[in-house]
């Protein structure tokens, strides 16, 4: 027989919870990307707007967990993950500012100046844009393998991120490339690069709810 | 996972107990720790107590009850012939479940065992009972009423009282067979703040059904399902990665 059956239960509701805020944070990344290949403003304003509905998220699913501590004291597998998600949300959410940031570099940039970078760009936010959903996936399961085959996808992120300083830099050298627009297109591969790590930050915090070790070092 | 600092005190190996034909307790091996809380946890039933009361032989009293293995107290086994089981109970003291104060005076309480030792010095009889009530916590609360019966003691001071007669006898090691499942939350804390305590002085072996009471309190965790440990290792390890599923179950509430 199961006991506890309403520890079970805000368990679960806190994990849906979760799904619910990284949907939303994902979503947020991909329009700022629509928004930023496409120039529009209107959908970079969304953007920036749902923000606080990803800031929302983390402060209910703070108080939800906090009143599984206080209210069920959880113990091994349920204490870490409870914990573990009181951790990762802080990437969610920013995850969700990184959206907003890319959301904002598309008001910065001018019309058609952008799309012979795309392509290094765009490989990156479709990597990254993986990376976070698999995270996602890992943490619903809590699986600790999927977990690992998210960090280490990062080096590939890091690679592009690298690739297109280069290519920056070629280009001003060139003068291909008005210095503004690389300015802001750099701070794009940027936030990505930092949306990956973020990922990767999430798929630590699953490998700690399934081991209790985090970055190899065991926590309890 | 277990990490050892202190020398064992009791060393079980390959312990079966029966009651008649039924077997309560399978295989159990463990070590006890000098100074260290040991808790004992499981489902109703699963031979914890039983166990516990090996450890100081209050089985003996038992009919048909029966053990195989050995039950090392200092690397001498308690179960062999010519064993002086009284001495053993001296050195291994037990506190229960309800409060079993005798219906006598406060200090009659404490003095009773010394007394049956032969111990008739006044001076020396008074400092046991200062000493044993105040490392039992409870000094303060009845140094002006020693005379007064121990039944007029609330329940957790009455509590207390049984392990301050306990003390009094100079033991090593202390068994509490769910000492505080009949108090309420104020006078558990307390037997849990002593516990933490004692544990300087004494080494502490606890039966409790209170999941966060071993966690709080002890430094090893012991499960027992159906007659056999499960899992025992470091407290912390227990309630945070435990090994074993069954373990696993047990403390997060997917059954009992």
């Amino acid at each position: 027989m199961t006991l506890r059956q309403s520890l079970l239960q805000s368990i679960e509701a806190l994990k849906k919870e979760v799904a619910n805020m990284a949907d939303l944070a994902l979503q947020n990344l991909r329009e700022a990307l629509t928004a930023f290949k496409n120039n529009d403003h209107g959908l970079a304003q969304d953007v920036m707007r749902k923000d606080d509905e990803v800031d929302q998220y983390e402060e209910e699913i703070a108080k939800q967990a906090l009143k599984i501590i206080w209210k069920e004291q959880p113990v091994a597998s349920d204490l870490r993950l409870v914990t573990g998600i009181l951790k990762l949300i802080t990437d969610l959410e920013r995850i969700g500012d990184h959206a907003t940031d890319i959301a904002e570099m598309t008001l910065h940039l001018e019309e058609h100046k952008i799309r012979r970078t795309m392509p290094l760009t765009s490989k990156m936010a479709e990597i990254v844009d993986e990376m976070v959903l698999e995270s996602i996936q890992a943490l619903v399961k809590v699986d600790d393998v999927a977990a690992r085959k998210v960090i280490d996808r990062d080096d590939e992120v890091d690679d592009l991120f690298q690739k297109l300083i280069l290519k920056m830099r070629n280009e001003l050298k060139k003068e291909n490339m008005d210095p503004n627009e690389a300015i802001y297109v750099l701070m794009v591969g940027k936030y990505f690069e930092r949306v990956g790590d973020h990922a990767v930050n999430i798929a630590q915090w699953i490998i700690f709810m399934v081991s209790g070790t985090h970055k190899n070092t065991l926590l309890f | 996972m277990m990490t050892i600092e202190n020398k064992i005190v009791f060393d079980i190996k390959n312990l079966d107990l029966f009651y008649g034909n039924f077997k309560a307790l399978k295989s159990i091996s463990l070590p006890i720790y000098e100074k260290e809380v040991t808790a004992l946890i499981g489902p109703s039933g699963c031979g914890k107590s039983t166990f516990l009361r090996t450890l100081n032989r209050m089985n003996d009293l038992i009919e048909n009850c029966k053990i195989e293995g050995d039950i090392e107290y200092h690397e001498e086994n308690i179960y062999k012939t010519g064993i002086d089981i009284i001495g053993l109970r001296t050195k291994v003291g037990m506190v229960f479940q309800k409060p079993n104060p005798f219906p006598m005076s406060i200090f009659d309480n404490i003095t009773y065992g010394p007394r049956c030792q032969g111990i008739k010095d006044k001076a020396v009889l008074n400092e046991i009972v200062r000493t044993s009530l105040e490392q039992a916590a409870l000094w303060e609360e009845v140094k002006d009423r020693l005379k007064e019966s121990a039944l007029s003691l609330s329940g957790g001071q009455q509590q207390r009282l049984c392990i301050a007669r306990t003390i009094a006898m100079k033991p090593e090691v202390i068994l509490m067979d769910e000492p505080t499942s009949a108090l309420d939350p104020v006078a558990t804390a307390k037997i849990e703040d002593l516990v933490v305590e004692l544990k300087k002085n004494y080494t502490i072996i606890i039966v409790t059904h209170n999941m966060q009471q071993a966690a709080r309190i002890s430094d090893k965790t012991a499960f027992f399902l159906m007659g056999e440990v499960i899992e025992y290792g470091d407290t912390s390890h227990i309630f945070s990665t435990p090994d074993h599923k069954k373990t696993e179950e047990y403390i997060t509430g997917r059954f009992g």
